[in-house]
């Protein structure tokens, strides 16, 4: 598998998303405030009410990686906010690719997908992200990409096994940051 | 449900020593949880917050304003007053209410283990008398009532060497330093120290 096409997900693309959500929450605990039973608890439908509007919007993205067979195997959402104070942040979310996409720069794309949308919004002046301290590779992805680390949150997330998760808190300034290397 | 009163937002008070000063120094407040009660009293003093010091808020005093009244009514009743949520208030010997902080427990099952204190705010003529400390030990004593709760988070404008101060010394420590948490219409900008207190340790 070679370099995969990246979009953005329009509402058709709900059930491939709702897939790999659940799958990302199910081996990955340790990456996601949301918890797989409670999501399942509460429903496709309360998932899906979130998803619409982002998939909608022209502010907001979740954008997609497809295998040549039209699968989808990698998302990563990027989001504003209304507040008036805070409409010049946006936040990365939701960053998943199953096994057989990665080692191929699918995740690196799907990041650079989010920051190239974000240039295009205006007002648009920084991203912020949160990832597992431990995650390594993820944190030096981030970190390839521009974030910088401006503190670690102790005990973030506690799983239901008793694992205890700190967070590295990132951003990456749009208006200091020079271009992505290409 | 009448519509309260809204403070005067084209004369507000910016400093202490322009203002009378109902409470006197060495004057006991007293600190309760509030109640539906409390509502209006709340959503002035909230309002007043919100207009004097936009760089300690992420509500717009004016996005306040515009909401529907019954609605923010409805948001104090239904979720920043029930189950492991409260507001605490300070309230002078005439009953007049001088500070406020409030304290809310998400309901995420992995985040269950943290509150979030916000909204705090102590009125111009009663600082100086332990108010603030009195709102967020209030706080600090709800959470470690509540079986589970094993930290408590606060975020304050990085300016604000005095509100931090106050968190230092009920044991809040800082984690992390947010850049440009906040672009005021005027175009400041407000950094943000996120702190935290761990009450297990």
């Amino acid at each position: 598998m070679t370099s995969i096409p990246i979009r953005p997900l329009t509402i058709h693309d709900w059930d491939a998303c709702w897939a790999l959500r659940l799958q990302a929450l199910r081996d990955h605990p340790d990456a996601f405030g949301s918890d797989l039973d409670e999501t399942l608890a509460a429903g496709e439908q309360a998932s899906k009410a979130r998803f619409m509007p982002m998939a909608e919007s022209t502010r907001d993205r979740i954008f997609g990686a497809f295998t040549e067979n039209g699968v989808l195997v990698g998302v990563a959402g990027i989001m504003g906010n209304d507040r008036r104070k805070t409409r010049h942040r946006m936040d990365i979310w939701g960053m998943y690719v199953a096994p057989s996409a990665r080692g191929i720069g699918t995740d690196r794309r799907l990041i650079e997908a989010c920051i190239d949308h974000a240039r295009g919004v205006v007002g648009a002046l920084q991203i912020h992200l949160t990832v597992a301290s431990h995650n390594a590779s993820a944190v030096r992805l981030y970190e390839r990409c521009g974030f910088r680390r401006y503190g670690t949150e102790p005990r973030a997330l506690i799983l239901p096994d008793g694992r205890e998760i700190d967070e590295d808190l990132m951003v990456l300034l749009l208006d200091t940051a020079p271009p992505l290397p290409s | 449900m009448p519509l309260p009163a809204t403070p005067d937002l084209t004369n507000l008070p910016d400093s202490p020593s322009t203002q009378t000063l109902p409470v006197q120094e060495g004057t006991t407040t007293a600190v309760r949880a509030l109640t539906e009660n409390d509502w209006t009293s709340w959503w002035r003093l909230r309002l007043l917050a919100l207009a004097s010091h936009p760089d300690a808020y992420a509500q717009d005093v004016r996005d306040a304003l515009a909401e529907d009244v019954d609605q923010a009514r409805e948001r104090f009743l239904t979720h920043r007053i029930q189950g492991d949520n409260r507001i605490f208030g300070s309230f002078t010997p005439d009953g007049e209410l001088v500070g406020i902080a409030s304290i809310t427990r998400s309901d995420l099952r992995k985040l269950r283990h943290r509150m979030d204190i916000s909204g705090v705010y102590v009125a111009p003529a009663a600082r100086g008398n332990g108010v603030g400390a009195q709102v967020i030990t209030a706080c600090i004593d709800h959470a470690r009532a509540i079986d589970g709760v094993l930290q408590i988070h606060v975020g304050v404008a990085s300016h604000n060497d005095t509100a931090i101060r106050l968190y230092e010394r009920c044991g809040f420590d800082r984690y992390a330093r947010e850049p440009r948490l906040l672009l005021l219409p005027d175009g400041t900008v407000v950094d943000e120290d996120l702190m935290v207190v761990m009450l297990d340790a």
